[in-house]
């Protein structure tokens, strides 16, 4: 998937410092909203989203406090429904994709959750190494659905 | 975390009541207030989130670690009061059948 900056309507870069996480939780959370996600799908995108950014900050750039992460979010208007699709493009130098790995939810331990989450809560999760430069790209997807009746 | 935990002690143990969001930036503050309680070895240990909006899995793990020490040494450990996006991300990590989980602190003391 070739990756265009100017179809996104919203782009957004932190530093990687987690007293930020706040800020892209609450804009992810009314954003939500407008790409058609009900209440409860945004909650669940937005603690996806900080899941992503913290294993950045924590595995990606051991926190270093001056990296940076760019957040790029658009609406999803497809066959598949309406929904929202983010992108997170980081710099980690350290990271290969093959080493991104859920764990066994079956061991009762207390790390290792944020990934899991991620799959559970979106419906595409896909990550890539960057073709221009030396980092991972994270692109999401998620969309609305009906409840069942 | 909008504030330090407030601590208080039970006939049986110790409450924290928690307030605030807690997530990667907090979480280790958490850690360490929940780790000093926990080697006082309390028979129960009552986690209140009531004032707790969102919690990510940096706070799930500080819980789970609590769980795990408090069941090492036979003791017990209860949450109580979670609010929707709380309860949300306990189901999620499939955590909602492994702690004992209370509607209220009096309902926690009975565990």
């Amino acid at each position: 998937m070739i990756f265009d900056a100017s179809e996104y309507h919203v782009q957004l870069r932190v530093i990687s410092q987690p007293q930020y996480l706040c800020v892209i939780r609450s804009a992810i959370n009314v954003i939500g909203g407008k790409c058609g996600l009900s209440s409860t799908e945004t909650d669940h995108v937005v603690l996806a989203v900080d899941e992503a950014l913290t294993n950045v900050i924590r595995h990606g750039y051991k926190d270093a406090p001056d990296k940076s992460i760019d957040i790029s979010i658009r609406p999803l208007n497809e066959a598949a429904g309406q929904g929202i699709e983010i992108v997170l493009d980081d710099e980690c130098e350290n990271i290969k994709v093959d080493q991104i790995q859920k764990r066994d939810l079956n061991e009762l331990r207390p790390g290792g959750l944020g990934i899991h989450i991620l799959y559970r809560i979106m419906d595409d999760v896909q990550y890539d190494q960057r073709p221009d430069m030396p980092g991972i790209r994270l692109t999401m997807r998620k969309f609305h659905k009906e409840p069942a009746s | 975390m909008s504030q330090t935990p407030q601590i208080s002690g039970l006939p049986n143990g110790v409450l924290v009541a928690i307030s605030g969001d807690i997530d990667y930036s907090c979480s280790s503050q958490l850690r360490t207030v929940i780790r000093d309680e926990l080697d006082k070895k309390p028979q129960l240990m009552i986690i209140d989130l009531a004032g707790v909006p969102y919690m990510d899995s940096s706070g799930v793990a500080v819980l789970v670690e609590a769980l795990q020490a408090q069941t090492k040494g036979k003791r017990k450990l209860a949450v109580c009061n979670l609010q929707e996006k709380v309860k949300g991300i306990f189901e999620i990590a499939r955590l909602d059948m492994v702690f004992k989980i209370y509607n209220s602190v009096d309902e926690a003391k009975e565990a």
